[in-house]
């Protein structure tokens, strides 16, 4: 080889080399919701949206700001240990079943009608069942069963019976099976607990379980793909979006009413659950 | 002299135009651009209200081209500029516009044009609201300038769902099941109770009936096989598509046809993917 190229091409395998540590995608985000939409074009949109506004916010170029949004956990594990995105807004379910092997942490909590922890409930036919014993032998359904350990060990603290039958499936759709006893009972989140007022069908249903308070999860780093700093503008950003103009008409969207910060010890009390400590 | 006679002719029904739409604040045609208007020669339209609904009227064909579309446009566009109140030209032209917004190709400023075609469905559904294309029209235009937007806002979802109940609640049946379709699909892809509109039960019921009602349209099947794929019911999804795929011929269905059979291909690749890997 001519002498001449050899310190151009050790210049070019030292860019090379660079890059590749430098592969990380500070800006990019990862937005999960297990068992929710699918990640149609308008929804991946829709996070897109949501992304560049906090990142401009965080003081961050918008070119360079994006997200991806996933609806199944599995899916979007493959996509983070490949892309290196640099945060994740994501469920306490992925949460726990993924923070080791991603090493997350969480840093800004979502407050979901104000509140920055969420219950769980059980709801079945009048007269069927009274309690989540009960339920034996039986067929729960629900969108939350996507995420059947998060359910099992945090969400009912390793009280379902392994002989009820989980099956996993959108909420309203739940609901009116449960009406038609195809199904016996269905898992909710406070908001569509809340929002079967609006059924009329569901009127006859009564609440068998109700869980305890559950913190919500949120905005997480995925350590070792991004700088502090860059932690620290997006947590200043959250703080304040919801009330920002370009912010309201998001948080309204994506069913957020504000962040507030946190930390890992934020989620302690569900980790020793899910972990059976 | 045949040939100068009509020549001056036609320069004096440009001129003529030209003043009016001068004195009416614009012209219509200058706002399009893009090969589908460029051809068209404005002096071939006609001056008067009621020739230029017949135009609007006659030259819209649901099998395109979109050079005749865009000819319904502008002729109901001309009558508007005039007459902005007048029922049937907001409606041919929110009709025109929407065929060139789905079929007319990369060209169409489609979001200029939705946003102005909204506005006539809307004026439409004002002045008689017992049509049920009005409604089915003004939620079309919203939900595509809803899903072009750079801010798309899942709120303003719940007014196209309001229009689409309405058209389907006056007439389920036009455009052999058009509200049925429009409805089905929006109850599908849209964020499920209690956030958002979205019933996936609900849009797949109206879908089936659509097809069930109008089972040689292409799109009912099509629309049906993509709901049954966001269902995850994929072998449903891929009998479903693969009907629509059958149905789209080109000499019945026209351009509309080459637009359903590339979503139909491409959505049938995905669920035969999908059935593998499951």
């Amino acid at each position: 080889m001519n002498q001449r190229y050899r310190p151009i091409l050790l210049a070019f395998s030292i860019v090379l080399l660079a890059a590749g540590f430098a592969a990380a995608e500070p800006y990019q985000m990862v937005v999960v919701n297990p068992g929710g939409p699918s990640p149609s074009e308008q929804a991946q949109q829709q996070v897109d949206r949501m992304a560049k506004e906090v990142g401009v916010a965080a003081g961050w170029p918008e070119s360079a700001t994006s997200a991806s949004y996933f609806n199944d956990s599995a899916a979007a594990l493959a996509f983070i240990q490949q892309s290196k995105p640099g945060f994740v807004l994501g469920t306490p379910g992925f949460y726990l079943k993924y923070r080791k092997e991603l090493k997350l942490s969480l840093f800004c909590q979502a407050l979901l009608s104000g509140a920055s922890e969420g219950q769980y409930f059980v709801v079945a036919k009048k007269d069927s069942f009274a309690a989540l014993a009960d339920l034996k032998g039986k067929t729960l359904a629900g969108t939350h069963l996507n995420e059947p350990e998060f359910v099992q060990r945090v969400v009912f603290e390793g009280k379902l019976d392994p002989e009820v039958k989980t099956k996993s499936m959108r909420s309203l759709r739940a609901l009116r099976r449960l009406t038609k006893g195809e199904v016996d009972a269905v898992l909710l989140d406070a908001k569509e607990h809340a929002g079967m007022g609006t059924l009329e069908f569901a009127k006859s249903l009564v609440t068998i379980y109700q869980s305890k308070p559950i913190p919500n999860a949120g905005f997480m780093v995925v350590s070792g793909n991004v700088a502090p700093q860059q932690v620290k503008a997006l947590a200043k950003a959250l703080g304040g979006f919801c009330e920002m103009s370009s912010g309201t008409e998001i948080c309204r969207d994506f069913d957020i009413s504000g962040f507030k910060p946190a930390t890992d010890a934020t989620l302690s009390g569900i980790v020793k659950l899910y972990e059976g400590k | 002299v045949n040939r100068r006679e009509s020549g001056r002719l036609s320069a004096l029904v440009v001129s003529l135009l030209v003043m009016i739409c001068l004195a009416a604040g614009g012209c219509a045609f200058s706002m399009h651009k893009g090969q589908v208007f460029d051809d068209i020669d404005m002096a071939d339209f006609p001056i008067d209200r009621a020739r230029l609904l017949s135009t609007a009227h006659h030259y819209y064909r649901t099998e395109g081209p979109a050079e005749s579309v865009a000819r319904a446009l502008i002729a109901s566009e001309n009558v508007l500029i005039r007459e902005p109140d007048n029922e049937l030209a907001n409606f041919y032209g929110a009709r025109a516009a929407l065929w060139l917004i789905e079929f007319g190709g990369e060209e169409i400023k489609r979001e200029d044009l939705a946003e102005r075609a909204q506005t006539w469905a809307e004026r439409a559904m004002g002045l008689d609201p017992s049509r049920a294309e009005y409604p089915f029209l003004a939620g079309a235009h919203l939900g595509f300038r809803i899903r072009e937007s750079i801010r798309p806002s899942l709120i303003r979802l719940r007014n196209v769902h309001e229009y689409f109940r309405k058209a389907v609640e006056l007439d389920p049946f036009y455009d052999q099941g058009g509200p049925l379709r429009a409805l089905g699909t929006l109850l599908v892809q849209s964020p499920p109770w209690p956030t958002g509109v979205g019933d996936i039960d609900e849009g797949l019921e109206l879908l089936e009936q659509a097809v069930r009602m109008f089972p040689e349209h292409p799109a009912n099947s099509l629309y049906l096989g993509l709901a049954y794929m966001e269902d995850k019911e994929y072998e449903s999804a891929e009998e479903a598509l693969t009907r629509a795929l059958g149905l789209c011929e080109k000499k019945r269905w026209g351009i509309p046809a080459d637009f359903w059979t590339n979503q139909a291909r491409n959505a049938l690749k995905k669920v035969r993917e999908k059935r593998k890997t499951d």
